[in-house]
């Protein structure tokens, strides 16, 4: 295990990344992304939910665990819910997840966006800009040893 | 028989599945090989479109002609028989829907150049800026980026050419605009304007550009753009300072107008519909989709110029029409019901990678990611040999038909165009539609990456499906019966022509409203601007409706209970002077309207000086004896509301006929925009040759009216003039209706500025104009925003499709992905009831059974429990929060969502 990872940072670092959508903003800006061909890093791999009030902080945390190098969050702007205010509650545990992460010296490692459906090139270049902050952060102190 | 729909862009599409949905056979004539039309040029409205065309091209009642041609038409009304490109077809009706071409543009504006594109181009150059290696929008003739980008509006519109407005263009140049802003902010924007004809959103995007995004609009009609030394030099005249000026451009676009159809006056050849002098077809103010042939509709851009969102309503209410003289032959898609197979314990899982015609296939390598899956312990088979939807579906069926699969997993297109198919062929094979896991390969994998990253990438998404699919549980399918009334509130023109729409469609229809007489706005009015009398038409429209037997109407009502969903509504309908009425209904239409009755209270004088009135007024002191010399029309009078879109209309039509009954009379117009769209730009144009006065005064410095005298700061004079007028007439603003808060709240509707809002589907751009997020509920007229009496009764004709697409239906099925509560572990604490955004979630109190030596015995007590009702939507919120996790979101239960994460890192 420990000389695998050793291997693995003398190439170059490609973080894992995961990523929960909501199904009606973010999860369409990331297809309108792919169909107007704006390319991104392949480092986030996503989780589609219907609603960003079904983020659990455990889903989060659970990720963290398996090693992920960095998780973020996306959905519709505060406001936009297509259900009436569920992204208002995700913001509510966000802030405690964010709490909890302080803790562990992870919270660098989650980061939370609001991109609508026609934000494609805003989700684009934010998986840009999530990929290189991650790759800067280096592989998480958990990867290969929690679980 | 049928329906044919000619013409398969976006009008063509919507009105071609509305039909359909409704079991009524569809033959959709494209003369292209490529259904779409001009939207499938716009990247956004390509998106957006994209899964309505995968509808019509699986859909079972839909004829797909493509690549032909309407050659001969003959019959009437019930009975044509139409020649498509040597195949003959016999329907009932017709709907026109050719829609538009661009002008030819003039030499003046620099065309030839490179760097001088028209907007549709404009659209196509952004699109390949995107996938280019810099992604840097550059110059078409040399290469270097643009710096500093023009737009001109007008060009082949409102000119002498062509004297009408196109409508569009004013919105389209604002969508290019923040599109350019958004993603390349260092980019000067120039935007060469008459008049901004935009209304509500638009009219929101339009001061964002010129407060935030920092474009600058700048009034003036361009005459020429000159290419020369690698610059384009724009001449136009600085109105502030009365110069001509000049202003070097890198790029400049021009906003073209729309023009009818090439194939217009072919198609008006062969079916015998009239032309309008401009060439479109002709329809009337207050028949805004009927042809002068009966039987034969028209609606979209082949009407009159206009956006996308008046097309597609258009297109659905000449749908309703064209229903009306036709039969319904065809069984509702999706109506069947299945059985479902027992699976039991076993898991057997199928993978089915489609090449998707090449877009999949082209940069990933499906056979070597093939190879990976079949790998994996829990995968009995892999099928990677499709290359369309139609073939997956096939291999879909046959797989769990044939080989007993238990889940499927299905990798191609985005979830959000294809899932209702994919679930529908694995319920059609007899597997429980929810065992199916969707990999999004195409838009969020072989389209954003690189072919040897995509390969990889592709190969985890499998993988994590796989893993998730294993956890996937069956959901009962359950449907209940939809209640094949309607309920219409709102007993105005729109809601009246909704309420013939759907009797007429077969349904029972209750209408209510909270006068004592139908009417609605329309009883203020005295003559339309198309000199029909309004009294005539709401006789003509309240007699119909009184005499319509399926119409139930209710006066005085003063409020609405209502409970249910779309489908089966309840409601207690509680009017004045009458017993309350327990109705039922499966759909809904609000057409609550607009109220013009603010009073502009201390603007200008108005309460104190006798000589200050209002438009709505004014239009009323016009059917009697006007004894005033010098009359000022102040448009955009200040006051709570939004600006109508038949405000400058109104203004207009007023000062003329004013005019024309005292031609001696002084009529001045004090306005910022005269947003006098499409065809009522003859009337500005009648207005000012008639003699009528227009002051253009800057939103900064209002006009005054002090001591009898008007002032205003002219912005083309640059002075300020003054006029001594008998009358001042106050444009107020349109206020919404005061049952919208309570319907808002009723049905979950968002209200923009006291407006009903439509689904949001697409941020930027309106699909689905009367569609609301309550599945059930749909919104037209005026209760949307404020319109001219046209638009209102395409809108509630599309109100009254929409309504009968969903009637037409035997069964809706209950959401499948709701919340389930553990019993045994709630500990009944409330959180859940307390978030829930539906209140679906309610605490009740469960009996507790004591076990002792496995026998029930005695009762133990009580405690409590929280039960999810009906209204549940499947946000998730409960599942979240339930501390003890007894509450879980069917299909997003936290053990699938930890299945995909044990395979995502």
């Amino acid at each position: 295990m420990g000389e695998e990872t050793t291997k693995e940072e003398e190439e170059e670092f490609e973080p894992k990344i995961v990523g929960f959508t909501c199904n009606w903003c973010t999860y369409a800006a990331a297809d309108l992304a792919g169909t107007s061909r704006k390319k991104y890093p392949p480092n986030s791999r996503i989780i589609r939910l219907m609603c960003s009030a079904r983020l659990d902080p455990m889903f989060v945390l659970k990720a963290l665990l398996n090693g992920a190098d960095g998780v973020f969050f996306s959905g519709c702007h505060p406001g936009e819910c297509h259900y009436i205010k569920g992204n208002f509650y995700a913001r509510r545990r966000i802030a405690a997840i964010r709490t909890i992460l302080k803790q562990l010296g992870l919270d660098n490692r989650f980061k939370s966006y609001w991109i609508s459906a026609s934000e494609g090139e805003k989700f684009a270049n934010t998986m840009k800009g999530l990929a290189e902050e991650i790759k800067e952060l280096g592989p998480s102190p958990l990867r290969g040893k929690v679980l | 028989m049928g329906i044919a729909v000619i013409g398969g862009g976006v009008a063509g599409i919507t009105a071609a599945l509305d039909l359909a949905d409704s079991g009524y056979k569809v033959h959709l004539i494209e003369k292209n090989a490529e259904l779409g039309g001009k939207m499938e040029e716009l990247a956004e409205c390509q998106m957006g479109l994209s899964p309505y065309i995968a509808k019509v091209e699986n859909h079972p009642n839909i004829d797909l002609m493509l690549s032909s041609e309407l050659e001969r038409l003959s019959g009437t009304a019930g009975d044509f028989k139409l020649s498509v490109s040597g195949n003959e077809v016999g329907v009932e009706s017709v709907v026109l829907a050719p829609g538009y071409d661009i002008p030819e543009v003039a030499k003046s504006y620099g065309f030839g150049s490179p760097d001088v594109v028209v907007s549709l181009d404009f659209e196509g150059i952004l699109k390949a800026a995107t996938v280019s290696e810099t992604g840097e929008l550059v110059r078409p003739s040399d290469g270097k980026p643009v710096k500093r980008l023009g737009f001109i509006k007008c060009v082949g519109s409102r000119c002498q050419e062509n004297e009408i407005c196109s409508t569009a263009c004013c919105a389209y140049t604002a969508k290019e605009a923040w599109e350019v802003k958004e993603r390349y902010p260092d980019i000067e924007i120039y935007i060469f304007y008459m008049d901004i004809r935009v209304f509500g959103k638009d009219e929101e995007l339009v001061a964002e550009l010129k407060d935030k995004y920092g474009v600058k609009y700048i009034r003036s009609r361009v005459p020429e753009v000159i290419p020369e030394g690698g610059a384009l030099t724009v001449k136009f005249e600085n109105l502030e300072k009365g110069t001509i000026e000049k202003l070097d451009l890198d790029m400049v676009v021009l906003a073209v107008g729309l023009l009818p159809s090439k194939t217009m006056s072919k198609l008006a050849e062969i079916t015998g519909v009239k032309a309008d002098k401009y060439g479109y077809i002709e329809t009337s103010l207050t028949s805004p989709l009927e042809t002068s042939v009966p039987g034969i509709l028209a609606c979209g851009t082949a009407t009159a110029p206009m956006k996308v969102r008046e097309s597609v309503a258009q297109a659905s209410g000449a749908a309703l029409k064209a229903a009306g003289l036709s039969q319904r032959t065809e069984p509702i898609p999706g109506q069947e019901e299945h059985k479902f197979i027992e699976i039991g314990d076993e898991l057997k899982t199928g993978v089915f990678i489609c090449g998707c015609e090449g877009e999949i296939a082209n940069s990933i390598d499906i056979p070597a990611v093939a190879e990976r899956i079949s790998e994996l312990k829990d995968v009995a088979y892999v099928n990677s040999e499709t290359n369309t939807l139609q073939e997956a579906m096939d291999a879909i069926e046959s797989g769990i038909v044939d080989q007993g699969l238990t889940r499927i997993v299905f990798a191609g297109q985005s979830p959000r165009e294809c899932e209702d198919i994919v679930r529908d062929a694995c319920a059609v094979a007899g597997l429980n539609p929810y065992l199916l896991e969707l990999v999004n390969l195409r838009e969020q994998c072989a389209w954003v990456q690189d072919p040897k990253d995509a390969t990889e990438a592709a190969a985890d998404m499998l993988k994590m499906a796989v893993e998730r699919a294993k956890y996937l549980e069956e959901i009962p399918v359950e449907r209940y019966p939809v209640i094949p009334k309607a309920l219409v509130i709102g007993g105005g023109i729109s809601g009246m022509n909704a309420a013939l729409g759907i009797a007429d469609a077969g349904y029972e229809v209750h209408l209510v409203d909270k006068g004592a007489e139908l009417g609605g706005g329309l009883r203020e009015s005295t003559e339309l601007q198309s000199g029909e009398k309004a009294a005539d038409i709401l006789k003509e429209l309240v007699g119909k409706v009184t005499a319509n037997e399926r119409i139930n109407v209710y006066t005085n009502v003063k409020e609405e209970e209502i409970e249910g969903r779309a489908g089966s509504f309840k409601a207690k309908i509680v009017a004045e002077g009458a017993e309350d009425a327990e109705i039922e209904f499966g759909a809904c239409v609000i057409a609550t309207g607009a109220r013009r009755d603010f009073v502009p209270e201390g603007y200008f004088g108005y309460g104190k000086e006798k000589n200050v009135t209002t438009v709505s007024e004014f239009v009323k002191m016009l059917a009697g004896k006007l004894d005033a010399n010098t009359i000022a029309l102040i448009q955009d009078a200040p006051g709570e509301g939004v600006t109508a879109r038949y405000s400058s209309i109104e203004v207009v039509d007023s000062a003329l006929k004013a005019k024309e009954k005292n031609p001696d009379a002084n009529v001045f117009v004090l306005y910022q925009d005269i947003k006098t769209y499409g065809k009522w730009e003859v009337l500005y144009k009648d207005a000012r040759e008639k003699g009528v006065i227009f002051l253009r005064y800057d939103k900064e410095k209002p006009p005054k009216y002090e001591d009898g005298i008007v002032s205003v700061y002219d912005v083309i004079f640059n002075d300020e003039i003054q006029i001594k007028p008998d009358l001042v007439v106050l444009s107020t603003p349109a206020m919404p209706a005061e049952a919208n808060e309570r319907l808002s709240e009723i049905f979950r509707i968002p209200l923009k500025n006291g407006f009903f809002m439509e689904k949001p589907e697409r941020p930027k751009m309106v699909l689905t104009p009367v569609d609301t997020v309550n599945e059930g509920v749909f919104i037209c007229g005026s209760a949307v925003y404020p319109a001219m009496i046209d638009e209102c009764l395409a809108m509630s004709s599309a109100a009254a499709s929409r309504a009968c697409v969903l009637l037409a239906k035997d069964f809706l099925e209950t959401p499948a992905m709701t919340s389930v509560v553990d019993e045994e572990i709630c500990a009944g604490c409330g959180v859940c009831e307390a978030i829930c955004p539906v209140e679906a979630i309610e605490l009740t109190e469960e009996l507790v059974p004591v076990v002792t030596f496995g026998v029930t015995t005695v009762v133990g007590g009580t405690k409590k429990v929280a039960k999810v009702g009906d209204g549940c939507i499947g946000c998730g919120s409960c599942a979240s929060y339930c501390p003890s996790s007894a509450m879980s979101l069917k299909n997003f239960r936290d053990r699938q969502v930890y299945a995909q994460l044990d395979y995502a890192v």
